[in-house]
C-alpha cells in the first residue's frame, strides 16, 4: 500500500504506515517531512487518547492534553535519543502533561473556579456489557479515586486500569522506581482503607 | 485506526472492561489542531529564537561596556605601583656619567619608569628613595639634589615626595623637587600641588603650573659659643642669601650677622606660640609673638614669613597702617615668590582703603 501525499509542489510517496518503523518515521520527519509527522500521530494517537481520557476523566482536557503532547514531541523529535522508543517517549510526555493539568485543576477546584464537569470516569466509560454491578463498582473506584493526591491517583490509574509494569509507570511518571513505589503504595493502602471502612471493619 | 493499540499491546485488566473513548472526529479534529498550530509553534520558536539573540547581543554588549570601564579600575585598585619590568621601586641615584642606579641596577639617563606611565628623572648627584608604595600611596624621599618627576594623572594613588621636611603632595603633574643643605625648592610645570611644611605661614602652600616655592632651611646651629646657650636640637630657619640672589636683591649688612645665641626664645617656638594664638583667636597675642619674632629674630627665614602672617593678622584686627608696614616688612625681608603676589594684592588693598578713607574725611 502506497500513501500519495501533495506538499506544496513535492509529491512524497510512502509505504504504509505499518511497515515503517517508528525509528525511520521519527528521522524523516526531523528531516521536515510532514507526512511523516502525520503518520506518527496516526499511529500513536488512540492508545494516547485513551490513555489521557481516562486518566483525566475528562474527554476534553484530554484532547488539549493530546494535541499539547504530540505538538512537544514534535518540537522535540531531534532530543529524541532512541527512536525506536518514541512510542513510550509521547505516552511518557503525554502523561506528564495530563498529571500536570490535574494538579491544575485541582488548584482551580480550590478556588471554585474548576467549570469542567467528568464525562469520561471509568464507569462513564465502561464496556456496554458490562453489569450493572461492575458499572456501580467502577463508580465507586471513581470517588475514591478522586479522592487520592494526582500522582498516586496516575500511578495507580497506570499500574492497574492500564496494565503498566512498575518500570513503565516510573517512566511515565517521570519519577524514579522508588517513588512509583512508594505512590502504589499510599494509593493502594488508602483504597484499602475506604473498603474497609464501607464494609464496616 | 485499526493500527492503533495500547503501547503495552495487550489488553490491560481494567481497562479490558472499558470502552474506546476516542473516534474519528476527534483523530481528526485534534490533527487539525496540531497541523494548524505546528507551523505557529514554529514562527513562535523562531521569534523566541531571535529574542534569545537579541538578548543574548544585549547581554554580551552590556558585559563588554561593564568590563571596559570596570577593567581598569580593577587592574588599578590591587596594586601597588611598580616599575615597568616588575621590580619594586628602591631608589634611584643619579650619576654624574649620566647612568642612574636603581635598586643596584643602572638605569640609562638616569630616567625611572614606573608601570603607569609615571616616572622620575634624577639629575647627577641627586637620590630619591622610596619610603613606601602601597596601592594608595607613593611616598617617596628626595635626600638630596633636583628631581623632576612626572606623575600620570587619574592614578588611584597619591604621590607624596618628603625632601628636609617638606612634604609635597601630588595627583598628577609635573614637577621639580630639590633639596639642598640651606632649602628645598618645589617647581610645578603641570597640574598643581600641595606643599606642606612647618616653615609655611599656614603650614601648607597650593602651587599651581608657573609656580615655585622655595624654602630655606636653618643653617646648622652654630657651636656653642661664650655664652651659654639653650641649644634647640631641631633644625632653626635663617635667611638664605642664594635665596635672596636669586631674587636679584642684594642681601643686606644686617641680614648677614649671625643669629644671636642667646637664651631668647627661639624662631620656632615664637612661630609655634603665635600659631596657636591665632588659631585661639588671641590676635593681640599672636601680634606681640610675631612682633617678638621679627625683632629677635630678624634674620630667619622665617621672618618675611612671620611679616607677612602679622600684616594678615593686623589686617584682620583692622589696622590697615600697622598692617601695611608689616607687608612691606615681609616683601623687604624676602617674601617667597608664591606670596608676593598676594602681599602686594593685599599691600595695594590697604593703601586703596586709606586713601578712600582720608578722601570721605577730608570735607570734614
Amino acid at each position: 500500500m502506497v500513501v500519495s501525499i501533495v506538499e506544496g509542489a513535492q509529491v512524497v510517496h510512502m509505504p504504509a504506515s505499518a511497515a515503517v518503523p517508528d525509528a525511520e518515521l521519527v528521522a524523516r520527519a526531523i528531516d521536515g517531512e510532514r507526512l511523516a509527522l502525520h503518520l506518527l500521530y496516526s499511529r500513536h494517537v488512540c492508545a494516547v487518547a485513551e490513555r489521557v481520557t481516562r486518566l483525566l476523566a475528562r474527554s476534553v482536557e484530554a484532547e488539549d492534553v493530546v494535541q499539547d503532547a504530540f505538538i512537544a514531541a514534535f518540537r522535540d523529535l531531534p532530543q529524541l535519543a532512541e527512536r525506536d522508543r518514541f512510542a513510550p517517549w509521547l505516552m511518557s510526555i503525554a502523561v506528564r502533561q495530563a498529571h500536570r493539568r490535574f494538579r491544575r485543576r485541582r488548584l482551580l477546584a480550590r478556588f471554585g473556579l474548576d467549570q469542567g464537569a467528568d464525562d469520561a470516569q471509568l464507569a462513564q466509560v465502561a464496556d456496554p456489557a458490562a453489569s450493572p454491578e461492575q458499572r456501580a463498582e467502577l463508580a465507586r473506584l471513581d470517588r475514591k479515586l478522586a479522592r487520592l493526591p494526582a500522582a498516586q491517583r496516575l500511578a495507580w490509574m497506570l499500574r492497574h486500569v492500564e496494565g503498566c509494569t512498575l518500570d513503565e509507570v516510573a517512566e511515565q511518571c517521570g519519577c524514579s522506581l522508588a517513588s512509583a513505589k512508594r505512590w502504589l503504595d499510599k494509593a493502594e493502602r488508602q483504597l484499602q482503607a475506604e473498603r474497609d471502612a464501607r464494609a464496616g471493619r | 485506526m485499526s493500527e492503533m493499540k495500547s503501547s503495552r499491546g495487550g489488553a490491560p485488566p481494567l481497562a479490558r472492561a472499558l470502552r474506546s473513548t476516542v473516534d474519528e472526529a476527534a483523530v481528526r479534529r485534534m490533527w487539525s489542531s496540531i497541523e494548524r498550530r505546528l507551523p505557529r509553534e514554529r514562527a513562535v520558536r523562531g521569534v523566541r529564537r531571535a529574542w534569545l539573540a537579541l538578548a543574548a547581543v544585549v547581554v554580551a554588549g552590556i558585559a563588554w561596556v561593564a568590563s571596559a570601564q570596570l577593567a581598569p579600575r580593577h587592574d588599578a585598585e590591587p596594586r601597588a605601583l611598580v616599575l615597568e619590568d616588575g621590580r619594586v621601586f628602591d631608589s634611584v641615584e643619579g650619576d654624574i656619567a649620566g647612568g642612574g642606579v636603581v635598586g643596584g641596577n643602572v638605569v640609562r639617563g638616569n630616567v625611572v619608569r614606573f608601570a603607569d606611565g609615571s616616572r622620575i628623572e634624577a639629575e647627577p648627584g641627586a637620590r630619591v628613595e622610596a619610603l613606601a608604595a602601597t596601592p594608595s600611596e607613593m611616598a617617596l624621599l628626595v635626600r638630596r639634589g633636583r628631581a623632576r618627576f612626572f606623575v600620570t594623572p587619574g592614578g588611584p594613588r597619591r604621590w607624596a615626595i618628603d625632601a628636609r621636611g617638606v612634604r609635597v603632595e601630588v595627583v598628577g603633574t609635573v614637577l621639580t623637587v630639590e633639596a639642598s643643605e640651606r632649602a628645598v625648592q618645589v617647581g610645578v610645570e603641570v597640574g598643581a600641588v600641595l606643599v606642606r611644611s612647618p616653615l609655611l605661614p599656614d603650614g601648607v602652600q597650593r602651587l599651581s603650573a608657573g609656580q615655585d616655592l622655595r624654602l630655606a632651611l636653618e643653617e646648622p646651629v652654630p657651636p656653642p659659643g661664650a655664652t651659654a646657650v639653650e641649644t634647640d636640637p631641631e633644625p632653626r630657619t635663617v635667611a638664605q642669601p642664594e635665596a635672596q640672589a636669586s631674587r636679584g636683591r642684594k642681601p643686606s649688612p644686617r641680614r648677614q650677622k649671625p643669629a644671636p645665641a642667646t637664651s631668647i626664645e627661639s624662631s620656632r617656638e615664637l612661630w609655634s606660640r603665635a600659631d596657636t594664638a591665632r588659631a585661639s583667636g588671641q590676635s593681640e597675642l599672636a601680634i606681640r609673638l610675631l612682633e617678638q619674632l621679627l625683632r629677635d629674630h630678624p634674620d630667619d627665614a622665617q621672618a618675611p614669613l612671620g611679616a607677612f602672617t602679622l600684616g594678615t593678622v593686623l589686617a584682620e584686627q583692622e589696622q590697615p597702617e600697622r598692617a601695611a608696614r608689616a607687608f612691606r616688612r615681609a616683601l623687604e625681608l624676602g617674601l617667597p615668590s608664591v606670596l608676593r603676589e598676594l602681599c602686594l594684592r593685599r599691600l595695594e588693598e590697604l593703601e586703596h582703603d586709606n586713601q578712600t578713607s582720608d578722601e570721605g574725611a577730608a570735607p570734614r
